[in-house]
């Protein structure tokens, strides 16, 4: 099964109700998942929470996952994402100024973004672009992405104007879009 | 360098949550879930999670919201508890014999430690500190001519590193290396949180992906 008709499937049996298939979507994507809640937080114990907030979410309002706009995965991690920087902000308003990036459980072998995971083709497109980027690009996603920071924080973190930062991520972004387009074009 | 956000950089924020929805409205809608797309592919490492939470998980759900299918769940359900019944009896067995080998090499098989960096400007004030933490640990890089501290608390910080560029800090343990960052040097050090700090035996820098210098942890 495709992942498109699996996401299907399972969209249509959580609308009914279906236990069986929010067992099938936490074992698919429940590692990818607490993978990026413990790469934003940096603490397994609050991650288990955020990935358990996305489950149950996408039970309690199957609703805001369609098939027809985009993968569950996707939709999960961006929930997760979500979920997890909210969480970090309110952490750390409470405590000192957070002016970095990473939170990244992973081998250092893994750390490159090649080498890491090679679960889909287009994840190694996006990865490989990603690993090819200008390092101040790379380094400003990263930043904003993984550290849950804004656009200010990552500028007053690298001392660069908020407008290079701006200009590094986007750039950056735009070229992982194309790639995954082109590779999703290309895919028979 | 223009500041002027268009309907890109707006969806391009959004999906990164770089901005809240208020910030960014205006973002275009398809955009957004394409970038979203991108980011869904972005390197990270999946964790496996504790076998115990599917259950955890699953229970949570089922509070908001019970099944309206719960035959199919419930056999499946069944069969698979049946089945985590005896994987769970074999699961014991074998790690028996992990804890019986990591016994032997004196290793608890603990947690692989996490952290993340908390620095706004570390001052040599907070590095004594951290230096006079009963129970802390330190070690000198090797070759970099860099210096790192963990408190038992799990208050860390690796300083007079030389060169502002972005690196990340390893935490080796038992179960492996994890990265903290990448983040600047401020003031030529780097101050971090561990979440368990004596799982960490030695201390790399890394930078892009590369290890460039390691430390060993010796108490104070």
């Amino acid at each position: 099964m495709s992942e498109l008709s699996a996401d299907r499937d399972w969209s249509q049996r959580l609308h009914a109700g279906d236990e069986s298939a929010l067992r099938e979507a936490y074992r698919a994507h429940a590692s990818a998942v607490l993978g990026l809640a413990v790469r934003v937080l940096g603490n397994a114990t609050i991650a288990e929470d955020v990935m358990q907030d996305v489950f149950v979410r996408l039970w309690e309002k199957p609703d805001g996952f369609d098939p027809e706009r985009g993968r569950l995965r996707s939709y999960l991690l961006a929930m997760t994402h979500s979920r997890a920087v909210e969480r970090l902000r309110a952490e750390e308003s409470q405590r000192r100024r957070l002016v970095d990036a990473g939170r990244q459980p992973a081998t250092v072998a893994d750390s490159d973004p090649v080498n890491a995971i090679a679960a889909h083709d287009a994840g190694i497109a996006v990865r490989r672009v990603l690993a090819d980027l200008p390092e101040d690009q790379r380094t400003a996603i990263e930043m904003a992405y993984f550290g849950g920071l804004s656009y200010r924080d990552v500028a007053v973190a690298l001392e660069e104007p908020e407008g290079t930062v701006r200009y590094r991520i986007r750039s950056g972004m735009q070229k992982m879009r194309a790639a995954l387009q082109a590779e999703q074009v290309s895919r028979p | 360098m223009t500041e002027r956000r268009d309907a890109e950089d707006l969806a391009i924020e959004r999906a990164l949550d770089a901005a809240s929805a208020a910030e960014t409205q205006g973002a275009d809608a398809q955009a957004v879930e394409d970038y979203r797309d991108v980011l869904a592919h972005m390197p990270v490492p999946e964790v496996t999670p504790r076998a115990e939470l599917e259950d955890r998980v699953i229970a949570a759900a089922l509070q908001r919201r019970p099944a309206a299918v719960p035959s199919l769940a419930g056999r499946r359900t069944r069969r698979y508890r049946q089945f985590r019944v005896a994987a769970l009896a074999a699961a014991t067995v074998a790690a028996a014999i992990v804890v019986g080998v990591m016994v032997d090499n004196g290793n608890s098989g603990s947690p692989v430690p996490h952290g993340h960096v908390t620095l706004a400007a570390l001052q040599h004030s907070d590095i004594d500190a951290l230096l006079r933490s009963p129970g802390a640990r330190r070690g000198g890089f090797v070759p970099a001519p860099a210096r790192v501290v963990i408190a038992p608390d799990g208050n860390a910080a690796v300083y007079d590193i030389k060169g502002v560029d972005a690196v990340s800090v390893g935490l080796v343990s038992a179960g492996g290396t994890t990265l903290v960052g990448p983040a600047r040097p401020d003031g030529g050090a780097i101050a971090f949180v561990v979440d368990h700090p004596e799982r960490v035996t030695a201390v790399t820098i890394v930078r892009n992906g590369v290890e460039i210098a390691r430390a060993g942890l010796k108490s104070a």
